[in-house]
């Protein structure tokens, strides 16, 4: 009897510490294993766009040989010069005004696509050179790029306007008539 | 008498779950931990007709199809997890998933090929050293021909198990 008692009792025993490597075991593999996780963001910009608000207007002019006349990125018209005369009280010369549509909040970088452009009376005249272009930021005018510098706009919102100047050059001799001709600018995110 | 031998057996056996096993256990299994601290940021760009921005694990940024890539001050960068465990013991690391979403609340665009270092869509094996090993995540996102302006966030997950 007393070896039966004592065979059971082992048999416990050994149970007991098998269920309880089993339980080590199983402790064990569920400290195995861990799942993290990460971040990710992205953002999507809406396309750029831009439309005119107002021409640039130089206004009416009469020319006797070669000169310039011009208005600046605040409409203010410059004086003429060589043998060109601003017609006074006309009154419809004018800065270009664009209207530039953005994400907002992202910086952008505004720029003329080239230098010169001309206008002409789409008719017999000689053409006219506009240049020297002045590109402002519309409502931070001391903020300006000449020719075809870089004006950076760093904080704009959704819609921002942009003040044009420039200065057209006559020629010698030039055809009464309108005049009309475009420019273009560039606009970029930063 | 005889059973006295047996009994010493079984009381040695009985103290291997209570003292030798847990010992090794203990050595072996400490936690794995993954803290992510860097996001993967796939940057700011304007979608055009679509295509897919990758950003690797060293966080440079390239695109296909017509998507334009907005520099924006270089936001674009992996993302950064850390994972500590017990150092020098073999952890294989996985994506949970092939692909994940991230959305801007009504828009969702996929992000898929992610790449732990060992290749996109590739397990990694790695052993810590020291304290902490730095996981670098590059993934593809794929962006949609009229995808919606907006700021868009989403999560991944990894699996880390010992091996």
């Amino acid at each position: 009897m007393e070896k039966t008692t004592k065979g059971k009792s082992m048999n416990r025993a050994l149970l007991m510490g098998t269920a309880l490597i089993s339980l080590n075991a199983l402790a064990a593999a569920q400290a195995q294993a861990a799942t993290g996780t990460g971040a990710m963001s992205a953002e999507v910009l809406a396309p750029i766009t831009v439309t005119s608000a107002a021409v640039l207007h130089f206004g009416s002019i009469t020319v006797a040989s070669t000169g310039t006349t011009g208005v600046g990125e605040d409409g203010t018209r410059a004086a003429a010069t060589g043998g060109v005369t601003n017609v006074v009280g006309a009154g419809n010369e004018a800065a270009g005004i664009l209207n530039i549509n953005s994400a907002g909040g992202i910086a952008l970088n505004i720029s003329m696509a080239a230098a010169t452009y001309t206008v002409d009376d789409t008719g017999a005249g000689v053409a006219m050179a506009v240049s020297s272009f002045r590109v402002a930021e519309g409502d931070n005018l001391p903020n300006v790029a000449t020719g075809t510098n870089v004006l950076a706009i760093t904080a704009p919102a959704a819609t921002e306007s942009i003040a044009i100047g420039a200065t057209l050059t006559t020629g010698a001799t030039q055809v009464a008539g309108t005049y009309t001709g475009n420019y273009t600018i560039n606009a970029n995110y930063q | 008498m005889r059973f006295k031998g047996i009994k010493k057996i079984y009381l040695t056996m009985a103290a291997v779950p209570l003292g030798l096993l847990p010992a090794y256990g203990y050595a072996q299994s400490l936690p794995i931990t993954v803290t992510a601290f860097e996001d993967l940021n796939f940057g700011s760009f304007i979608p055009n007709a679509g295509g897919t921005i990758t950003v690797n694990t060293v966080g440079a940024r390239s695109s296909s199809g017509s998507v334009t890539l907005i520099g924006g001050g270089g936001i674009e960068r992996e993302g950064l997890l850390s994972i500590s465990a017990s150092p020098s013991f073999p952890i294989d690391v996985s994506m949970t998933a092939s692909s994940f979403n991230m959305n801007d609340g009504g828009n969702a665009m996929a992000v898929n090929n992610f790449d732990l270092g060992g290749g996109p869509g590739n397990p990694i094996v790695i052993s810590v050293t020291g304290t902490a090993n730095t996981i670098p995540v590059g993934a593809t996102l794929v962006v949609g021909g009229s995808q919606a302006s907006g700021s868009y966030t989403g999560t991944f997950t990894i699996n880390a198990n010992y091996q």
